[in-house]
């Protein structure tokens, strides 16, 4: 966000809370007008995508490795290109008017520390299995982010730090390191509130929650801290192991979907509605046809899991359940019922694995029943607590769970051509349905507001 | 004024390139020097990569990496009886400890852990089927694999490089390598660390030093 939006964003919310009165609002807009937000925005972005190319240039330079200098010398340019760079971005941070070409200075200052790093490894011929470089380079940039608002270089940390947990060979240390990192970032990115930093960050924990679950899967397995990837071959992976990632991304999804309901952090809503509904669908949805997939030379029915590898997803669903209960206290109707079933399906997803225990069909025909009654439920919740964005996308999603399970079901009953006709028919006539209930919907919620 | 916030965080960031290049210089040096001869037909061919540029991971010949089965000071154990396996086998580290032999090095012998003396080298149990087959038959030798490190390399060493590492194919017949063009004798640097860990310093290539 450039500091235009940003001013005519807070703008609203300074009248909301009667700091200025609405005249001075309008003074002041006025003087800032869409088109020059619109003008910076774009001058930004071609800063940003300049500095972007200088420094994946330097990368590429410093990658080639010259060997006409000596590894003194090479030191030597590497530190005045990071140098020079880096306080340009303060010079440039201290004036006015001119933070878009700090911000531009200070990325190009990482980018090229970050090729600093690998030519000094490069140099001494020393390489490392687990992609300790690149903590090297976030270590580096780590004051500067605690120091001062760099949007774009927090956005590459996060993205290093993704790209981290990816090399790693997922040591207890690996993931303790990542769990520490992450905070820390978290704790910036709210500070700063960098939307993109964010949705990078979400995923890189979802996929330490992942290594996590599965390191814990693999204790009985391991007496030593050893590379996972040794280990995974002797790893018996059951249904209920299967049940116990998906219960795991459903209580994530979940706990994103109470955050941006609650709005704990307004300006996070976004990330936070389409990350927890994108996590709920799509860990649930391969199991809606359960019954295809498992064959019996396949996934034996029922391997128990080991319980340990259960903690996480519960101690996340624990805490959405003990941050919804106070809502049950509420004297709101509507609050109350948020809270009632936030609780019920985080419960309803910590006995999820034990489905491993029915058959197939079962698992697909449970599955079906929860994914149906969550989506209707976020549809409804997000209407009465105005959450647009979520109510809009569980909306699409809740079409292609319709369509995916016409066809489903109706290609083994019907021929084809009369499978596709029937088929086009309900859509549209399901179309304009929903987009009549959705049209009500946002009137009834726009004249309420 | 330059603020104390912006002179700390550089200071760090100067700290650690230079504190990467001193560390590195001294960890490299710290080892007994060695030189050994490379296998070309088990050695990859260069490759590119984004950060680092050309990157060459050698694999020490068949002196050092078969192992008479008579060098190894503990009792050999089967694979079958190994606790979970064949995937066992693969944590399983070997020791190799060399003797100086006039200008070059050899094995002199082996150990599943680390010896109290003498320069060892820390190798693992090679998990190559054919290695698993020769021990099934009760050959009189096993593999074992180095984790020598990466040569990084310029543009212009590279071609070079090529050259010496000759060109290889598959005979679908005899289902084994050939050359099409045949290798030049190689050698390879390596600094031995105290924990047997290795750190390549230079390669050669006919005598010449590429890098």
């Amino acid at each position: 966000m450039n500091n235009i939006k940003w001013l005519l964003d807070q703008l609203k919310s300074w009248v909301k809370e009667g700091i200025i009165s609405e005249d001075q609002a309008n003074l002041i807009s006025s003087r800032y007008s869409k088109e020059n937000a619109k003008m910076t925005s774009f001058i930004s972005a071609l800063l940003v995508f300049g500095g972007v190319l200088v420094g994946l240039g330097l990368i590429l330079a410093m990658a080639s490795n010259w060997q006409g200098f000596s590894s003194g010398i090479k030191t030597l340019i590497i530190l005045i290109f990071v140098s020079g760079f880096n306080y340009l971005g303060y010079h440039f941070y201290q004036t006015p008017n001119r933070r878009n070409l700090s911000q531009t200075f200070f990325l190009m200052g990482a980018l090229s520390f970050g090729a600093g790093v690998n030519l000094t490894l490069q140099t001494f011929n020393i390489s490392f299995d687990n992609g300790q470089e690149l903590l090297i380079w976030i270590a580096g940039l780590f004051l500067f982010m605690r120091f001062f608002k760099l949007l774009w270089v927090l956005i590459l940390a996060s993205m290093l730090l993704t790209i981290w947990i990816f090399q790693t060979s997922i040591s207890w240390i690996d993931i303790a390191i990542y769990g520490l990192l992450a905070f820390s970032f978290l704790k910036l990115i709210f500070r700063d509130q960098n939307n993109p930093a964010l949705v990078f960050s979400l995923f890189g924990t979802s996929l330490w929650l992942f290594l996590l679950q599965l390191r814990m899967l693999a204790i009985p397995h391991s007496e030593k801290d050893v590379n996972l990837f040794l280990i995974l071959p002797r790893l018996d992976f059951g249904v209920a192991d299967a049940l116990s990632f998906v219960s795991l991304y459903v209580s994530f999804g979940i706990l994103l979907s109470v955050l941006a309901i609650r709005r704990v952090k307004e300006w996070a809503a976004y990330p936070f509605s389409i990350l927890g509904i994108i996590f709920l669908y799509f860990t649930q949805i391969p199991f809606t046809f359960f019954h295809n997939l498992a064959n019996e030379d396949g996934f034996q029915m029922p391997i128990p899991g080991y319980p340990i590898e259960a903690l996480p997803f519960v101690a996340i669903s624990a805490f959405v359940i003990t941050i919804s209960l106070d809502g049950l206290r509420s004297s709101n109707r509507r609050k109350k019922l948020v809270s009632k079933f936030f609780i019920a399906i985080s419960l309803i997803n910590i006995l999820l694995p034990f489905l491993s225990y029915s058959n197939p069909m079962v698992i697909s025909v449970f599955m079906n029943l929860i994914l149906l009654f969550e989506l209707i439920a976020f549809l409804y919740i997000s209407s009465i607590s105005r959450n647009w964005r979520l109510f809009k996308w569980t909306l699409w999603f809740f079409k292609f769970f319709i369509l995916l399970r016409f066809f489903d079901v109706f290609s083994t009953l019907l021929n084809q051509a009369f499978l596709f006709v029937l088929g086009g028919v309900l859509l549209i006539w399901g179309g304009i349905f929903i987009e009549k209930q959705s049209k009500k919907i946002f009137d009834a919620g726009a004249k309420n507001d | 004024m330059i603020r104390r916030n912006f002179l700390i965080a550089s200071l760090v960031q100067v700290l650690l390139i230079t504190g990467l290049a001193f560390f590195s210089s001294i960890r490299a040096s710290s080892g007994t020097v060695v030189v050994f001869s490379i296998d070309p037909m088990q050695s990859s061919y260069p490759f590119n990569t984004v950060f680092q540029g050309w990157t060459f991971e050698p694999s020490l010949d068949s002196a050092m990496t078969k192992i008479p089965n008579d060098l190894i000071k503990e009792d050999l154990v089967p694979f079958e009886s190994l606790e979970d396996g064949i995937a066992a086998a693969g944590l399983q580290n070997v020791f190799v400890t060399i003797t100086e032999d006039g200008s070059s090095w050899s094995v002199s012998s082996a150990s599943f852990s680390k010896p109290d003396e003498g320069l060892f080298l820390r190798s693992e149990w090679d998990m190559n089927p054919y290695s698993y087959d020769e021990f099934e038959n009760n050959s009189d030798f096993f593999n074992v694999r180095y984790e020598v490190g990466n040569i990084f390399l310029s543009e212009e060493s590279v071609g070079r490089l090529r050259e010496c590492l000759g060109e290889r194919s598959w005979d679908m017949d005899t289902s084994s390598y050939f050359w099409e063009i045949e290798p030049l004798p190689m050698s390879v640097e390596l600094s031995v660390l105290d924990d047997g860990n290795l750190i390549p310093l230079r390669l050669f290539c006919d005598g010449e030093e590429i890098k």
